[in-house]
């Protein structure tokens, strides 16, 4: 996981783009790099799947087997072939996409408001609360995410919602800290202290000026977590503790068919397989463009 | 990272740089670690494949069948009520640890078993030890058992003596829990015995390098054939395809725990060969009978109409199995050739669930307390031999049961969590099955059945049944007891007692000069046969 640590104001940002708006010079800078362009069109094939798949095709994995045409080689009628129930590969690795990055996205959600919240408050407040905030943060960066997100599952029990509860959990702390550091820098800058001294309340100092100032770098974070939460929700689906049979999901699908590697049927473990690698790079591409896009100090200037 | 973890595993499995073992080692893959090698106490099939090799019995199985031959014992008689066995014992045989296996030996083996207050009975109890199937055969311990005296009549003769006469005794006997272990080290190691086993059998026990492999060495003294291969490993793989790849490789020279799709690549390789257990095992669904939609019959009926067997079988067993349409696989001698299996039909268990009122489908159930809940229906997470690839099973039930509108949701757990389950009677609709020990119908169908409405057989409680199959274990006339058995089958088939789904024929890999290896219907098979050439 990449914590990263970009201090953005909105003014430098402002100064860079030569009167535009910050937001769109950021959005120039990040499609002039060829690399963030394809993690971009990535991103965006994927999320376009999911969103159109339900509304254009209606799939019930209840009833999907036919043990007659089980691991057929990719044809014209299956692109992807058939999996080892006779079951289209094309369709599940598609529905498999909304489940997925379903997962994923929400999971990541979830983290990035209760984590920046979090931050936030133990930066602006100080103190105890920053001390027992990030005490507890720190405990569960402890253990190794993946590891802990497993546990997780395995103590209240496999499932997507429970998947979901688990990988927020372990990112978390990434948000807090990334958030709190960004309030430390922010308190102590001149316009700041001008809100303040002009009578603002200290939580319209907080809502008002330091949360919009910090979003940069929370977002790239957030682009990358997301490639992270994807595999997380892969490696427990490929567990079996996340989505539940016949539920099409990436992970899962791969752990029910690498055992056919030996008997040659290498179209059922490839395309999930490849979908999981896709979605992954298309995300960090597309963080690390955002990455140089928001950093002012990185760009031409 | 999962990409990571399938590269690695694959890696591991072709490339992998062990070195081939020498013309005088054997090496077999196994599906798993064994738990222990006390025979006495263990009940797990990774386990026994070691003991059978360290022990003996006073019986043992011949070649492929369930029939009795001489072990330990020469000879033996029974009286004419059947209750009075006398064994006659092969002279001269010693235990690895030179102790000479007389009838004392036998004699301290017995009470080890059957009394509990014998100290190597007792410290097994405490340290979570059960003899189970002591209990299990033999109708528990001290006064409650079935066996009432075991004497050593001269040092080579004992005599033992039945309360009344129990038709598989001798079939019994010959099961790898009651090989004889010498009397000696167990006293020397007390629950410790099963990390340093001794016995009379072919192989000596040398190593358990945990989780990798246990090493045994030939017996030169053996008292029947002698080992052909010097050395033999038993090493644990748990992956099937890994497994495989060491196969291929040349690391290992034979395994169990095929994946049905790969029978094909083993039949079709001209290094290695396919050989299969005569069947001995039945793949099952079970309903919980406190449900109380399933304790109306013609829901039962209707699963039992709406799953295409024949489809499964023919799909997923890999060309080894047969589909089932009772417990008993057909080689057993109580199997009912005239049984009707209910055919596969959707629109008649459509029908038949209108009937039932569930026109609209099931896809809630309501338990006899009252609580309602989504309608699980639940698999196990390890590959059996009666059920190869348990996932893909219940995929394809569930979408038949999915197309005749009764709507499950699959969930496994840990095999030893599932067994608990089902032994408390936790899981409404669940897969499991069975493989026989002894070749007796008994040890089937009584196993289940013999006590309606137990937790761990889901509540069922057929009494007439049990009646049945009470009155064939005290009977010893073979012929009278099989038109029992076969009553009985036809009994389960007109309740819907259970959903028999299929038998396997568990298939095990070898490389093509491997000779002389005998796959048992029990499992548990000997490696004093085999040799490489």
């Amino acid at each position: 996981m990449t914590t990263l640590d970009v201090a953005v104001d909105r003014r430098a940002v402002a100064m860079t783009g030569r009167g535009r708006s910050p937001a769109s010079a950021a959005w120039r800078r990040l499609v002039a790099s060829p690399a963030a362009r394809a993690g971009l069109i990535m991103v965006a094939a994927f999320v376009l799947v999911a969103l159109v798949t339900p509304v254009v095709h209606l799939y019930d994995a209840r009833t999907d087997a036919n043990l007659t045409s089980r691991l057929r080689p990719p044809t014209a009628a299956h692109p992807f072939g058939t999996d080892s129930l006779g079951r289209d590969i094309l369709v599940r690795v598609v529905h498999a996409t909304r489940v997925s990055l379903g997962l994923a996205i929400s999971a990541v959600a979830v983290a990035t408001v209760i984590g920046s919240a979090l931050g936030f408050l133990a930066g602006y407040l100080r103190g105890r609360v920053d001390l027992v905030v990030m005490f507890c943060m720190d405990i569960v960066l402890a253990f190794p995410a993946t590891l802990l997100a497993i546990a997780i599952v395995a103590m209240i029990g496999p499932g997507l919602r429970n998947s979901l509860f688990a990988i927020s959990l372990v990112s978390i702390p990434a948000y807090a800290r990334l958030s709190r550091s960004s309030v430390l820098e922010l308190r102590e800058q001149e316009f700041v202290l001008a809100a303040r001294g002009l009578g603002c309340s200290g939580w319209r100092v907080l809502a008002g000026h330091i949360v919009p100032n910090s979003l940069p770098p929370l977002i790239v974070q957030t682009t990358l977590s997301i490639a992270f939460a994807i595999l997380e929700a892969a490696a427990l689906g490929f567990l079996g503790l996340g989505a539940q049979p016949p539920t099409p999901e990436w992970g899962a699908m791969l752990a029910d068919s690498y055992k056919y590697f030996t008997s040659g049927a290498w179209w059922v473990f490839c395309f999930p397989g490849a979908a999981i690698m896709l979605s992954v790079l298309g995300f960090n591409l597309l963080g690390d463009g955002l990455r140089d896009a928001l950093d002012p100090r990185l760009g031409q200037g | 990272m999962r990409l990571l973890t399938l590269t690695s595993l694959l890696v591991a499995a072709l490339v992998s740089a062990a070195p081939a073992a020498s013309a005088q080692t054997f090496v077999f893959g196994a599906q798993g670690e064994p738990v222990q090698l006390d025979p006495a106490v263990i009940t797990d099939g990774i386990s026994s494949r070691l003991t059978r090799q360290i022990f003996d019995g006073l019986v043992k199985y011949r070649g492929a069948t369930t029939e009795v031959e001489p072990a330990l014992a020469e000879k033996w008689e029974v009286s004419r009520d059947g209750k009075v066995w006398t064994f006659q014992l092969r002279r001269s045989v010693k235990f690895h640890d030179g102790t000479p296996l007389d009838a004392a030996a036998i004699v301290w083996n017995f009470e080890r078993w059957w009394k509990a207050s014998h100290p190597q009975h007792d410290n097994q109890v405490k340290a979570g030890q059960t003899f189970e199937y002591w209990e299990a055969q033999f109708a528990g311990f001290d006064d409650k058992s079935i066996v009432g005296a075991v004497d050593a009549v001269g040092t080579h003769t004992v005599r033992i003596t039945l309360k009344e006469p129990q038709a598989p005794f001798l079939a019994n006997l010959a099961m790898f829990v009651f090989d004889i272990a010498s009397p000696k080290a167990v006293e020397r190691w007390g629950t410790e015995f099963g990390k340093h086993p001794v016995g009379t059998g072919a192989y000596k026990f040398v190593e358990w390098k945990p989780n990798q492999e246990v090493v045994l060495e030939a017996n030169a003294d053996y008292w029947g054939q002698k080992p052909r291969i010097k050395r033999l490993v038993i090493r644990n793989l748990k992956d099937n395809s890994q497994r495989l790849g060491a196969l291929k490789a040349g690391e290992i020279h034979g395994m169990e725990g095929l994946n049905p799709d790969d029978v094909g690549v083993v039949k079709n390789d001209a290094n290695l060969q396919l050989l299969l257990r005569p069947t001995n095992t039945t793949g099952y669904i079970a309903f919980n009978y406190k449900v109380k939609e399933f304790q109306d019959k013609r829901v039962r009926q209707a699963f039992a109409h709406a799953i295409n067997k024949r489809g499964i079988v023919d799909a997923l067993y890999g060309g080894t199995g047969l589909v089932a349409s009772q417990f008993q696989p057909p080689a057993l001698w109580g199997y009912n050739r005239e049984l009707k299996d209910y055919e596969y039909g959707p629109s008649h268990a459509q029908a038949l669930l209108r009937e039932a009122g569930l026109s609209q489908g099931l896809s809630d159930i309501t338990w006899e307390d009252g609580k309602k809940e989504p309608l699980v229906f639940w698999y196990m997470s390890r590959s059996r031999p009666y059920f190869p690839n348990p996932k893909e099973i219940a995929e394809a039930m569930a979408a038949d049961l999915a197309k005749v509108g009764v709507k499950t949701q699959l969930q496994t757990t840990e095999w030893a969590v599932y067994l608990d389950k089902r032994k408390n009677g936790q899981m409404p609709l669940y897969m499991l099955g069975w493989t026989g020990d002894n070749g007796d119908p008994d040890n089937f169908l009584c196993y289940f059945f013999c006590q309606p409405g137990a937790a761990r057989e889901g509540f069922y409680a057929n009494k007439p049944l049990a009646d049945v199959l009470l009155r064939a274990q005290k009977l010893t006339q073979q012929s009278e007891r099989a038109k029992l058995y076969r009553q009985a089958e036809q009994l389960l088939r007109d309740d819907v007692g259970r959903l028999f789904v299929a038998n396997n024929q568990p298939p095990l890999a070898f490389a093509k000069r491997v000779k002389g290896y005998v796959p048992h219907p029990t499992g548990s098979e000997y490696f004093n046969t085999v040799e490489m050439q």
